[in-house]
């Protein structure tokens, strides 16, 4: 087994830490777990938004879209 | 015979555990899970039966000194009511088990401190009267409802000088947590429907510590 392979905890930890972008039925949410979030009309609007909150924290991007989430840079 | 209750002594520091007794069918985990986390949100860590389901011990063995350890207990007897099935005797039994700890145990064992719940108020009057003096309080078969009474349960209990968040900011944090959990698993490999219990924990606990970081 890998060892440098992160464990599902630690990428979960990770995944927690991201900035986080989910669909809503009209609209597109972005947040970090425990702050305020922002709402958007338009997907690209709402990565934008996340990329640079993502770049001040130094963290990932996580879509939550059609059940399933991606990570983007 | 019995094992001994863990009677450390006074002096050993206050515990954050709450021992967790209820139902754990699929029709009761909405409530469960909601507990889990507002017990979590609230700064304080669910023990319960489930945590051990792997392990060789003797489960009342186990089930023992959880309530041993823990200073708080939450009991949900909602589930003891026959409707056309049998009665379910596992929780008043530990609730007894708990009670009794706390009128013969030890100098901490006194301390503890549990929340009855009950399906709908009164309930509990039909099925075990002699609790009748015990803080009761009803969830209505409602998450939301479960969570208001075990935060109005654990601000009694906080210790000195603790904030606990509101039930508002709790439900907020907990409806983030339901939206967002599916994909958390997915990046790290898992899925809830074969998480362990202390699996779910250990997320619930990452999730709030992010939370209680910010908002507090």
């Amino acid at each position: 087994m890998n060892s440098n392979f992160p464990s599902p905890r630690t990428r979960f930890r990770r995944a927690v830490e991201a900035v986080q972008v989910i669909k809503d039925d009209n609209s597109w949410e972005v947040f970090r777990l425990g702050e305020p979030s922002l709402k958007f009309r338009h997907r690209e609007e709402a990565l934008d938004a996340a990329r640079k909150s993502a770049a001040l924290h130094k963290v990932g991007i996580l879509v939550h879209e059609s059940g399933h989430a991606a990570q983007v840079e | 015979m019995l094992p001994r209750l863990n009677n450390r002594g006074s002096s050993r520091p206050a515990s954050n555990a709450v021992f967790v007794n209820c139902p754990f069918d699929p029709e009761y985990k909405p409530i469960f899970d909601a507990v889990v986390f507002a017990v979590h949100r609230c700064g304080f860590l669910v023990r319960c039966a489930m945590e051990d389901s792997d392990s060789n011990v003797v489960r009342i063995e186990k089930i023992m000194q959880m309530i041993g350890e823990s200073d708080l207990g939450i009991h949900d007897l909602s589930r003891v009511d026959t409707q056309g099935s049998l009665p379910r005797f596992n929780m008043p039994f530990e609730l007894g088990l708990f009670i009794g700890a706390q009128r013969y145990g030890s100098k901490r064992q006194r301390r503890k401190r549990c929340l009855i719940l009950s399906g709908e108020p009164h309930q509990y009057q039909r099925v075990i009267s002699d609790i009748a003096g015990q803080d009761v309080d009803s969830h209505l078969g409602k998450p939301e409802e479960a969570v208001r009474a075990v935060r109005q349960f654990l601000v009694q209990h906080a210790p000195r000088g603790a904030r606990l968040p509101g039930r508002d900011r709790i439900l907020e944090d907990y409806g983030h947590f339901q939206r967002l959990l599916p994909g958390l698993l997915e990046v790290a490999g898992q899925d809830r429907e074969s998480l362990t219990f202390l699996e779910f924990r250990g997320y619930v606990r990452d999730v709030v510590a992010r939370q209680a970081l910010i908002i507090g």
